[in-house]
C-alpha cells in the first residue's frame, strides 16, 4: 500500500504552499492584460457612475424651461455661452443636463431588459437543453416563432396597445430579446448533460434541480455574462429606436433617442442636437460590445481565433 | 548514410508561465528501411517531435537544431516553401492518431487520396485514381474502386485509418511517421492496423517512426526503441535489448507497471508521482524526482549517455547492475470470491433498444445495444464485462447504474429492484467510476467540493463534509494539500482519484467502472489499478469493470463476462477464460492484446 502513497519531490511542495488560482483568478488575471475589456469596462463603469450620480453632476435642472434661452448652440459654436455648455434645445432646457440624466434611462433599459431576456432565455434554454423531449420542441418552437417575427415591428406594436412607460420598454424589450440566451444556454446544457459529472450526480442521486443549480449553471456562467453584455447593448439601441420613433420613452423624460428625435427637424441648422446624443449612444454600445468580446476571451480563450 | 538525422532538436512551446520545454536536445538517426520506435508518456514530446519533423507545429513554438539531415540534404535551411513541396508528404509522410478527425468529411476518398500528387504534378489524374485504387486494395478495403467515390463517415474508425496509411503511401515517402495509429482503435483492429504496418515497411523499404505509448505495441513492430520522458530521449537501443535488459530506471519501471496476461497476479510496480512540465533547460536527470534509485548528484547535473553493448545507451549514471532492479514484487491477496456469497447486482434478462429515425419521414432503424444478457455479481466479487466499442458494455453499466432505462428486463441490487427505488437509496448502493477523468469532474467546483457532494445531497453537515472529504483524499491516497485545488490544476491520475474518492465517499457496497485506466498512462494506470485492489481488500467491495484490456481483467478480476454486439459470447473465471477461451471472439482478443512473450522477443531479436 506504500508504494502507490504520493512521493511528492522536495521542490513542488514548497511552490504549492500557496494555493493553485482558481479559473476565476485565473480570468482576472487574464482580464488585467485584456485591452479591449479594459477600455470597454472603463466606459461602461464610467457612464454608469454618471447615471447614478446625475443630479451631482447635471448643472442645471433638466425639465426647467426657459422660452428666453431656446436653441443655444454649444459653447464652441458662435453665439454659445458657459452657462449652458452644450447648448438648450427647443423649449430652453439645458442639453447637457438632458444628456447626462439620458445616461439613467439607457443605463437603466440596457441592465433592465437584458436581465429580462437572460430570465427567459436561461430559463428555457436549460429547461429544453436538459429535459429534451417535448419541452425541448415546445422551447425551440416557441424560438422559432419568435425568430421569424419582425422584432421593432413587434416592440412598437405592443408600446402602442400597452402604453409606453419606462416598466412597460423595459419588459418589452427584454421579452424580444431572450432568443440569443436560450440558443447558446440550449446548445451548451446539452453538451455538459453528456458530460460524466453529471452522470456521477445522478447516480449520486441529486435531483434534475440539484444538477441544474450546481452542476449546469456554474458552467454556463460565463457565456451567460457575455450575452448578457452584448444584449446590454442592443436594449440600449432598442429603447433609442423605440423612443425615436415615438412609441419608447416619452417627453417630458429625457431620453437619447428621444432627443434625437425632437432635434432632427432642425438637423441641418443645428446638428448637435442630434449628433451629441448619437455620440453618446455610440460610446456606451461600442464600450458594452468591447467588454462582452473582452469577456469572451477572458473566459474561454481556447475559443479565441 | 542515415535516412534522416538529427541532431539535438529542442522544440519550446509559448504557455503562459514561459517557455515549455517540450523537446530538449534530441538526437536520432534512421537507416533506410530501419523502424524506430519513440516511446513515452503523455507529455513526454513524442508528439512535438514528430511534428517538428514534419514543420507542423502549433504557431509559436521554437525549434533549434544542431543539424536536422534528410538523405544528407541539411532541412534547416530550407524555405517553408520548398518543404512543402518537396519534403512534406513527398518524403516524408505521416499519419495521425484520431482516424475519425484525420480526414476531410465533405470530400470523397478518391478525392481526397488522390488531391496531393495531382497537385504536386508527380501523377495525372488518372493514374492517380489508379494507384489510389490499387493502395486501397494493399492496406486491405474491400472493393476499392467503390470506396473511392465514399464519403469517410461512411467507413468504420479501422477503415479511415487504413485509407489515411494509403493515403500517406500515395506520395511513396521514404519515411513514414505514425504517431499513435491504434490509440483509437480498437484491440483486434489495433493489431490488424500494425501488421499491415509491419508488412509494407517490408514492401516497400520505407523507413519508419512509430511513436506510442505502449511499449508493447512498439517493440512488436520495431528494429530500434527509444525511450522519452520529460522532453528528453532516456535510452535506445535494439526493441529486445530495450525490453529484456532495460538500462535506465525509468524503461525498467515503465515495464514493471505494465499488467500482464498471464502468469500469477502481483501488485503492479507503479511509477510514483506525476510528469511535470519542463519550464527551464533541465540540469538535472528529468526522471530523478520520480526515480526510486536517485542519488544526490542526480538533482544537480545532467547524467551524461552510457553506451553498452550493440549501440544500446541509457542517460543514467548508475552503474549495469544498480539500474532497473525491481523491488521484490508482491502477490495480490487472493481475491476471496465466495460461490454462494449474496447476490449484490442480478441482471436479468436485460436488453435495451434504440430506435433511430432518419430525417423526419425516414425509416426506423431499430439498434440492439444490449441484447439479453444476464449477469450476477456477489459480494466481494470482481466482475470483469469485456468487449470492444459498439459491445454494448457501457450501456449495461448505465442501466446498472440507474442511469439509463432498459427496455426489458430488470437489476436488483442487493435483491431489491431499482425500478421504483429512490435515487438515494440507489446511490449508496452502487456508484460509477468513468474512464475520462476530464469530463467526470466538474471544472468549476474545488476538489473538496467534488468529494463531499454526495454528502452534501444526504444533508450531512458543512464541518462533517470537509472532514469526510479529508478521509477520503486519504484513503485514495491524494495530499491534502489539493483540497482546494480545481480539477485544472491535477494531472490525469490525480483526477481520477479524486473521482474515486467521490465514488466512495458514501461507503458504497458495490463500485461499477467504466474503463477506468483506458484514458490513463501506464505508470498512472499501475496506481490506479493497485489503488482499486487495494479498496477491494479493505472495503470488502464488489466490483463491475467494464473494460477491452484484457491485462486489466488478469489483474483485477476473478470473473469474465465477454459481450459482442450485445449479446454474452462467453463467461467464466479469470483464469479459466483468460487460459483456455472457449469463444473464437474471446480467443480473437486475447491473440490480438499485446505483450511480451518469449516468441516475441526472440523474433525481435533476430
Amino acid at each position: 500500500m506504500s508504494e502507490t502513497t504520493q512521493r511528492t519531490p522536495p521542490a513542488t511542495e514548497s511552490a504549492a504552499q500557496d494555493l493553485p488560482p482558481s479559473p476565476g483568478q485565473l480570468a482576472r488575471a487574464r482580464a488585467w492584460t485584456h485591452r479591449g475589456f479594459q477600455v470597454g469596462a472603463g466606459i461602461l463603469v464610467m457612464l454608469i457612475l454618471v447615471a447614478i450620480f446625475a443630479p451631482f453632476l447635471a448643472p442645471h435642472d433638466p425639465f426647467q424651461q426657459s422660452l428666453s434661452n431656446r436653441l443655444l448652440p454649444p459653447v464652441w459654436v458662435e453665439g454659445g455661452n458657459w452657462t449652458y455648455l452644450l447648448g438648450t434645445d427647443q423649449v430652453g432646457r439645458d442639453y447637457l443636463s438632458r444628456l447626462i440624466h439620458g445616461t439613467r434611462v439607457s443605463i437603466t433599459i440596457g441592465l433592465g431588459a437584458a436581465t429580462v431576456g437572460l430570465i427567459i432565455g436561461v430559463t428555457l434554454g436549460v429547461l429544453a437543453g436538459y429535459f429534451g423531449g417535448w419541452i425541448d420542441h415546445a422551447a425551440s418552437f416557441v424560438l422559432t416563432a419568435q425568430l421569424a417575427l419582425p422584432g421593432l415591428l413587434l416592440a412598437m406594436a405592443l408600446v402602442f396597445f400597452i402604453g409606453p412607460s419606462l416598466f412597460v420598454v423595459i419588459g418589452i424589450i427584454g421579452v424580444l430579446g431572450w432568443t440569443y440566451f436560450m440558443v447558446v444556454t440550449r446548445s451548451a446544457t446539452q453538451h455538459i448533460k453528456g458530460l460524466d459529472y453529471v452522470a456521477a450526480a445522478r447516480a449520486s442521486g441529486a435531483t434534475p434541480r440539484q444538477i441544474i443549480w450546481h452542476e449546469i449553471l456554474p458552467n454556463l456562467s460565463s457565456k451567460i455574462i457575455v450575452i448578457f453584455t452584448f444584449e446590454v447593448g442592443v436594449a440600449i439601441l432598442a429603447e433609442s429606436a423605440l423612443s425615436f420613433l415615438g412609441v419608447g420613452i416619452q417627453a417630458p423624460i429625457p431620453s437619447w433617442g428621444l432627443m434625437i428625435a425632437e432635434g432632427k427637424d432642425a438637423m441641418f441648422f443645428r446638428p448637435w442636437l442630434v449628433v451629441l446624443p448619437g455620440i453618446l449612444l455610440f460610446i456606451l454600445v461600442i464600450g458594452a460590445n468591447l467588454m462582452g468580446d473582452g469577456l469572451r476571451d477572458i473566459t474561454s480563450p481556447e475559443e479565441k481565433s | 548514410m542515415a535516412l534522416i538525422e538529427v541532431n539535438k532538436l529542442t522544440v519550446r512551446l509559448p504557455v503562459p508561465a514561459g517557455w515549455l520545454y517540450a523537446v530538449h536536445e534530441m538526437s536520432f538517426s534512421l537507416n533506410r528501411g530501419e523502424a524506430l520506435g519513440i516511446v513515452g508518456e503523455s507529455g513526454s514530446g513524442k508528439s512535438m517531435t514528430a511534428l517538428a519533423l514534419m514543420r507542423l507545429l502549433p504557431r509559436g513554438a521554437q525549434v533549434s537544431t544542431d543539424g536536422l539531415r534528410l538523405d544528407g540534404q541539411d532541412l534547416t535551411a530550407m524555405p517553408d516553401r520548398a518543404f512543402a513541396q518537396n519534403v512534406q508528404g513527398t518524403r516524408i509522410g505521416m499519419i495521425f492518431q484520431e482516424p475519425m478527425t484525420s480526414l476531410n468529411p465533405v470530400y470523397t476518398i478518391g478525392r481526397q487520396m488522390t488531391e496531393a500528387s495531382v497537385r504536386l504534378g508527380l501523377l495525372g489524374q488518372s493514374a492517380a485514381r489508379k494507384r489510389a485504387a490499387e493502395l486501397l486494395d494493399r492496406v486491405g478495403i474491400p472493393d476499392p474502386a467503390a470506396r473511392m467515390g465514399q464519403y469517410p463517415h461512411q467507413l468504420s474508425g479501422g477503415q479511415r485509418q487504413r485509407v489515411m496509411i494509403a493515403m500517406a503511401l500515395m506520395l511513396d515517402p521514404d519515411l513514414l511517421i505514425a504517431d499513435e495509429p491504434t490509440t483509437a482503435l480498437d484491440v483486434t483492429v489495433q493489431a490488424q492496423i500494425m501488421d499491415l504496418l509491419a508488412g509494407l515497411r517490408r514492401e516497400t523499404g520505407m523507413a519508419m517512426i512509430l511513436i506510442s505509448h505502449d511499449l508493447a505495441v512498439v517493440a512488436q513492430t520495431t528494429d530500434r526503441v527509444a525511450v522519452m520522458y520529460g522532453g528528453e530521449l532516456l535510452e535506445e537501443g535494439r526493441a529486445a535489448s530495450v525490453l529484456a535488459e532495460p538500462r535506465h530506471p525509468y524503461t525498467g519501471a515503465l515495464l514493471r507497471a505494465i499488467p500482464t496476461i498471464d502468469g500469477p497476479r502481483q501488485r503492479l510496480a507503479a511509477i510514483p508521482g506525476i510528469v511535470e512540465a519542463q519550464m527551464a533547460p533541465p540540469r538535472a536527470c528529468v526522471f530523478a524526482p520520480r526515480c526510486a534509485l536517485a542519488q544526490p548528484q542526480c538533482m544537480t547535473a545532467r547524467p551524461p549517455r552510457q553506451t553498452g553493448t550493440d549501440g544500446h545507451w541509457a542517460r543514467c549514471i548508475l552503474p549495469d547492475g544498480a539500474r532497473g532492479k525491481a523491488a521484490e514484487a508482491r502477490a495480490l491477496p487472493d481475491a476471496k470470491a465466495d460461490a454462494s456469497g449474496t447476490p449484490m447486482i442480478e441482471a436479468e434478462e436485460i436488453t435495451k433498444i434504440y430506435h433511430i429515425k432518419e430525417g423526419l419521414f425516414g425509416p426506423k432503424k431499430e439498434i440492439r445495444a444490449v441484447d439479453d444478457v444476464s449477469l450476477t455479481v456477489r459480494r466481494g466479487e470482481t466482475v470483469a464485462l469485456v468487449g470492444e466499442s459498439g459491445s454494448g458494455k457501457s450501456t449495461l453499466a448505465r442501466i446498472i447504474l440507474g442511469l439509463t432505462e432498459a427496455s426489458a428486463g430488470r437489476v436488483r441490487l442487493q435483491g431489491q429492484d431499482i425500478a421504483g427505488m429512490p435515487d438515494t437509496q440507489r446511490a449508496r448502493l452502487v456508484q460509477p467510476i468513468f474512464q475520462d477523468p476530464y469530463s467526470s469532474l466538474n471544472p468549476r467546483r474545488t476538489v473538496a467540493e467534488i468529494i463531499a457532494r454526495p454528502l452534501h445531497l444526504r444533508g450531512v453537515g458543512a464541518e462533517d463534509r470537509m472532514r469526510r472529504a479529508q478521509e477520503m483524499m486519504e484513503v485514495v491516497r491524494l495530499p491534502v494539500r489539493l483540497l482546494h485545488s480545481y480539477p485544472l490544476h491535477l494531472s490525469g491520475g490525480q483526477r481520477q482519484r479524486v473521482a474515486i474518492a467521490r465514488a466512495m465517499v458514501n461507503r458504497p457496497e458495490v463500485l461499477v467502472c467504466d474503463e477506468p485506466t483506458s484514458a490513463l498512462d501506464v505508470s498512472v494506470q499501475a496506481q490506479i489499478l493497485n489503488l482499486l485492489a487495494d479498496l477491494q481488500a479493505e472495503f470488502g467491495l464488489t466490483t463491475l469493470i467494464i473494460t477491452h484490456d484484457m491485462a486489466v481483467v488478469h489483474q483485477l478480476a476473478q470473473r469474465v463476462v465477454v459481450l459482442l454486439q450485445g449479446r454474452m459470447v462467453e463467461e467464466g473465471p479469470a483464469a479459466q477464460v483468460l487460459g483456455a477461451p472457449r469463444d473464437p471472439y474471446t480467443r480473437a482478443l486475447l491473440d490480438a492484446a499485446p505483450r511480451f512473450d518469449a516468441e516475441i522477443m526472440d523474433k525481435a531479436g533476430t
